[in-house]
């Protein structure tokens, strides 16, 4: 019952400094595209939907996630997953315990039913029987991978992807970025990415908003 | 400012100002004119028949205080300016290039040597009959030791330079870990550019920046070195000593004359301490001086100029501090050859005999001491590391300020100990709290609290803020975040913060003689109270005993999170 993501009458501000407005929705399985040169409030947008916007900043209007209004909820309970530029896997936690992070918990559910799940998503990234491993000890695009498995087992509503190539060497870019826009879409969450990369956005296939 | 730092205020700042009110206020006590005893602590109704206190008059008659005083003062000035001025020369010669990062190494144990044991081993080494004396004298043919007075010898060499081994390794430690900010390396290549050689140039560029960032730790330092008890006692002079030590004996005495007589003292320490702290301010101003006016001079043109400054600083500056490295290494030569000498005869460089006597010695006497340096160290480690944290997660909750905090915390360290310690001792005894493990835990908690907190808070700043969205954004919440990513990612510096305290906290001894009122000995307390009656044997074995478990902690500091993290890469 997702009904995707809605941004209505959104506008940012520094001060009195107008950062963007924007308004408009994205559908289930649709990668929307948010370009711009830094400093035009791209990341902003993206802390504000997703919860922690700084104390520097004023924004105004309404986002929905499912038809709920979310601007009052706090980001740990907004069910929207971000992906950052890094990967990001907990140093401290072995690959298989990254992804057990976020993995919602079911009422009933046996640890071993728990790790047969880790272990299939491993499996689904081609990284099966990697789950004792240390996550410093993988490859770049295997990082990218396990950070992209760890937010879809976070089951969320939505998903904001903040430049997430952009820290790839060329050849790993091109591989990364087919494998997380067709995993986003076989997922059908809405997504919306943020990026000053043209090819990124035309592999994304959604809509593009320039600012 | 969230509660919790309110909290923190109130629980560091309350002690201290009680503390110090009640350490200063029996100097104003009067005897009545019927002989009753006036004491402004208990009444304030009746006037006062003069207008000074007596506990003066009898602290200024008391022969020999103004050099007792001026001792202190000038242990107070000369201990920071040898410590700063070797390590800058040093930092300025090595251009932090290979040598200073192994002097660093070689340095940071020597700050885990509690202040005692270094004295102690410097007494062994530097003393006539010391090992020092003994290498010249199988050089050089000398059949007696030489005739000289170097350990409590009033010029106060020994006291000063016993401070400097120690100070120095601290101040350099806290200058590398501020250097990075000053992007030494660009300065130092734009100004050699400019035509000055690459010590000059350092000096000229890289030090004013740098020593802002060590100013707090150096206030620190200058306070400590004019108002030290333990090292005084060991290496300062006996004919007067320093201040700070006729106030511990005044104060411990049971006639309360002399308790008045302390706390007059105790004011006149916070006079010299403030005084060392003034004087060093306006060098700090002559010296800005001498700097504006060196640059305005201009870049030196001419290949002579460049070469002769930089001829006598460069070699000073390799010279200095690993030389005082090298002297604490052998003293500590020296206090383990004592530890384990039987017959040693001069000029004999080793002893003719060998004995576990002084060992086995202590070995039965240890154990009480020892519990109780490990329960105090870690009572107060404990505490501080949780109010730290609490502190800390509540700031970083509501995004206030913490500037202002961290500056208050260094005022346990810029009062001096005697002063502040001997109130809290009064503010027991007048609450008839016994002198207790327990209170003598709390006094350690206000000097490791400082470091702790600073160590964590650095921790704090440090993380990476993306770690706890990340977490949030996969629905973490906030005790999740806490213990699930910040402690883990943390933990380095939780280790760190853990073992500095239990360093401090084990080598402390005024807390720990004045609160325990000597019923609570440590291996520290029980090591000084060696220096009048020990032999150089049990003085060696104590003062080993003593810097063992500080050297575990600081090894357990670099081990630990290997250890820990072994199948974790990504965390060392």
């Amino acid at each position: 019952m997702n009904n995707g993501l809605e941004l209505q009458n959104v506008s940012l501000r520094v001060g009195s400094r107008q950062l963007l407005a924007l308004s408009c929705s994205v559908a289930p399985g649709e990668v929307i595209t948010v370009m711009g040169a830094s400093g035009t409030g791209k990341s902003t947008l993206l802390a504000f939907i997703a919860g922690f916007l700084g104390d520097a900043f004023t924004a105004e209007g309404k986002v929905f996630l499912s038809g709920k209004e979310l601007n009052t909820v706090p980001a740990e309970q907004r069910r929207i997953g971000l992906l950052f530029q890094d990967a990001l896997l907990f140093p401290h936690l072995s690959v298989a315990a990254n992804l057990k992070f976020g993995l919602i918990r079911k009422v009933g559910e046996s640890p071993e039913a728990r790790d047969s799940l880790i272990e299939q998503a491993l499996e689904k990234i081609g990284l099966a029987g990697f789950g004792d491993r240390d996550p410093s000890s993988l490859s770049g695009g295997q990082q990218s991978r396990v950070a992209l498995m760890r937010l879809l087992l976070s089951e969320p509503h939505a998903i904001l992807l903040d430049e997430p190539f952009s820290n790839l060497d060329m050849q790993l870019r091109e591989e990364i970025r087919t494998f997380t826009f067709d995993t986003l879409r076989a997922a059908n969450v809405p997504a919306f990415l943020v990026t000053h990369d043209l090819a990124d956005a035309q592999a994304a296939g959604g809509r593009i908003i320039a600012l | 400012m969230t509660w919790a730092t309110r909290f923190l205020f109130l629980l560091l700042g309350a002690p201290l100002l009680v503390g110090s009110i009640l350490a200063l206020a029996p100097a104003f006590a009067y005897y009545m004119p019927d002989g009753s005893f006036n004491d402004p602590l208990n009444h304030s109704s009746n006037h006062p028949a003069g207008l000074i206190p007596p506990a003066f008059f009898a602290l200024v008659s008391t022969p020999g205080i103004a050099t007792s005083a001026m001792t202190s003062l000038l242990a107070g000035l000369l201990t920071p300016a040898l410590s700063l001025v070797s390590v800058f020369l040093f930092l300025a010669a090595t251009q932090t290039g290979r040598a200073s990062k192994l002097i660093a190494q070689l340095a940071a144990p020597v700050l885990a040597i509690p202040h005692a044991a270094a004295a102690f081993a410097l007494a062994l080494l530097l003393a006539p009959t010391g090992v020092a004396s003994r290498l010249v004298a199988t050089l050089a043919g000398w059949e007696l030791p030489p005739d000289y007075l170097f350990i409590n010898h009033p010029n106060s060499v020994a006291l000063v330079l016993g401070l400097a081994l120690k100070e120095a390794p601290f101040v350099l430690l806290v200058a590398l870990a501020a250097l990075p900010s000053t992007a030494a390396p660009r300065r130092v290549a734009l100004a050699r550019t400019l035509g000055y050689g690459p010590t000059t140039a350092w000096l000229l560029t890289v030090a004013p920046a740098l020593y802002p960032l060590i100013r707090l730790p150096l206030f620190a330092v200058i306070v400590f070195a004019s108002s030290t008890v333990d090292v005084a006692l060991i290496l300062g002079p006996s004919l007067p000593p320093t201040l700070s030590v006729r106030l511990v004996e005044w104060f411990v005495a049971p006639e309360i004359e002399q308790r008045q007589l302390a706390s007059a003292a105790a004011l006149l320490q916070l006079f010299i301490s403030l005084s060392a702290l003034g004087i060093w301010l306006l060098f700090e101003r002559l010296i800005a001086r001498a700097y504006a006016t060196i640059a305005a001079r201009g870049a030196p043109r001419e290949a002579s100029r460049v070469s002769r400054f930089e001829a006598v600083l460069t070699p000073v500056g390799n010279a200095l501090l690993p030389i005082s490295l090298v002297l604490v290494l052998m003293g500590i030569a020296a206090l383990c050859l004592a530890s384990v000498g039987g017959q040693w005869r001069y000029p004999t460089i080793l002893p003719t005999t060998w004995s576990l006597q002084h060992w086995s010695a202590a070995l039965s006497s240890w154990q009480a001491p020892l519990f109780n340096a490990i329960a105090i160290a870690l009572l107060s480690v404990t505490a501080a590391i949780v109010l730290s944290l609490v502190t800390l997660e509540a700031q970083a909750r509501s995004r206030a300020g913490t500037a202002s905090l961290s500056t208050f915390l260094y005022l346990p360290l810029l009062i001096p100990q005697v002063v502040f310690i001997s109130g809290i001792a009064v503010f027991a005894e007048r609450t008839r709290l016994p002198p207790s493990l327990l209170l003598v835990a709390v006094g350690h908690f206000f000097f490791v609290m400082p470091y702790v907190y600073l160590t964590l808070q650095s921790g704090y700043a440090r993380l990476d803020s993306r770690w706890l969205l990340l977490a949030k954004t996969l629905g973490a919440s906030r005790t999740v975040c806490f213990w699930r990513v910040r402690i883990p990612l943390m933990s380095t510096q939780l280790i760190t913060a853990a073992m500095l305290g239990l360093t401090i906290s084990l080598s402390l001894y005024l807390p720990t003689q004045i609160l325990g009122a000597g019923r609570v000995p440590t291996i520290t307390t029980e090591a000084i109270a060696l220096v009048s009656s020990g032999s150089r044997g049990t003085i060696g074995t104590w003062a080993l005993l003593q810097s063992a478990l500080p050297t575990l902690c600081f090894m357990l500091a670099l081990l630990l999170p290997r250890l820990i993290w072994s199948k974790r890469k990504g965390m060392l």
